[in-house]
């Protein structure tokens, strides 16, 4: 491998492009070679500072309600072609949607009509440890973790790093929860992983914790958002996960990425 | 509204200006909005940014001719100049100063960085939106970031 595809490489890891075996593959590299590991420092310090010092532009209040009110005008039914309508229908209200709604992963999704949501969760956390691969993302920055969902949720999840508390982040995956995708977030406890689903909060709110399957399940609220953490780690344990999490995820100075 | 903040934002960075991002997204959202029987589905957000996108470029060829600068074979430019700066150097750099090095970028690796640095959209979005081939973006963007740094590096911008 020549340094320009090294170069192309490095800037794939940090952008949560390589899956975990090209990761993993990518982190024996960088540990074997100075020069790449500098490179990889100044691209990783350009990403910080960028993130510090730019803020993404917000459009402006009159031009949102100027086009709000196209979008309503469009919406409204048109009979001037027959054969492409339903797709038009559909794309509008996805594109009015996108347009007029501040929480589109939540508005989006539809109601949870799972009865048996804790079995189809351990199912979901299982299928990741028996694939052998927990994370569709592989990574412990959360950086890297929270750009990556945000690519693909219209409102990313809290991402928080707890590998000082003992439960480093190990990355992230999308599974499809009653015919939806939600975001899944990996930690790692020992040798244990953590699956962590973030649904919007519905109904009446779920006892906080039990056990399924011989799995520690915790489940709590945050606002909008309820969280379904599933693990072999020991009910004090997933207890004491939920308390950091909680903690580290209230909003205040760069604490949620 | 995430959709319209990230087309305002792509607006905004490859036009330079809010007034002129204003107008920009308007004509795109009335684009968009005509154009609704040729959406063939999928990602809803790349779609507009492409429509953003092209927008953009018509419109600053017609009304800013002198921003667009056509380079010949923009992939085959020479590497950035000077030596690529020390982290130190870089941390320090300011709002000011990163708006000056990316303004000054050459309008392909402006908006392959600006569509995955600001908007933080996938390699294989910004293929699809841009109409390049998966590897050029990735080039693009570590091309873009090389002379982000080299720039963020010269005495001039500190």
């Amino acid at each position: 491998m020549n340094a320009g595809d090294e170069t192309l490489l490095t800037q794939a890891a940090l952008d949560g492009e390589l899956d975990a075996a090209g990761m993993l593959d990518f982190e024996k590299r960088l540990a074997a070679n100075d020069s790449l590991t500098a490179e990889y420092r100044r691209l990783k310090t350009l990403r910080e500072v960028m993130h510090r010092e730019i803020v993404k532009p917000v459009a402006p209040p009159a031009l949102r309600q100027r086009i709000a009110a196209m979008a309503a005008r469009s919406v409204a039914p048109r009979v001037t072609r027959a054969a492409p309508a339903w797709r038009a229908m559909a794309a509008s209200v996805v594109l009015a949607a996108g347009l007029g709604s501040a929480s589109t992963w939540l508005a989006l999704r539809p109601a949870i009509e799972d009865t048996n949501l804790a079995g189809t969760l351990v199912a979901d956390h299982k299928r990741g440890l028996l694939s052998g691969q927990p994370a569709d993302v592989a990574s412990s920055d959360r950086h890297t973790v929270k750009p990556w969902f945000a690519t693909r949720f219209a409102l990313a999840p809290k991402v928080v790093d707890l590998g000082a508390q003992g439960f480093p982040l190990a990355g992230g995956r999308i599974d499809v929860i009653a015919g939806a995708p939600a975001p899944v977030l990996v930690y790692r406890h020992k040798e244990h992983f953590i699956s962590l689903t973030a649904l919007p909060a519905q109904g009446s709110p779920p006892a906080g914790a039990f056990v399924v399957d011989g799995y520690s399940v915790e489940v709590w609220r945050d606002g909008g958002t309820e969280y379904w953490a599933i693990s072999d780690v020991d009910p004090a344990g997933l207890a004491d996960f939920r308390q950091l999490f909680n903690a580290a995820a209230k909003p205040g100075p760069d604490k949620s990425g | 509204m995430p959709h319209l903040d990230d087309a305002y934002a792509l607006a905004r960075w490859l036009s330079g200006n809010g007034a002129d991002a204003e107008d920009i997204v308007q004509e795109a959202c009335l684009r968009a909005l005509r154009g609704l029987d040729r959406y063939a589905g999928g990602n809803a957000r790349a779609w507009l940014l492409a429509i953003t996108r092209n927008t953009t470029f018509t419109w600053l060829a017609r009304n800013r001719p002198k921003t667009l600068v056509i380079t010949e074979d923009i992939e085959a430019l020479a590497p950035a100049d000077g030596a690529t700066p020390e982290e130190a150097v870089i941390a320090k750099a300011d709002a000011a100063a990163i708006e000056l090095a990316i303004g000054a970028l050459p309008p392909p690796f402006k908006e392959t960085l600006v569509l995955r640095d600001i908007n933080g959209l996938s390699y294989r979005d910004i293929a699809e939106i841009t109409g390049v081939p998966l590897g050029t973006v990735m080039s693009r963007l570590a091309r873009a970031r090389g002379l982000l740094m080299a720039a963020l590096g010269r005495p001039e911008v500190q």
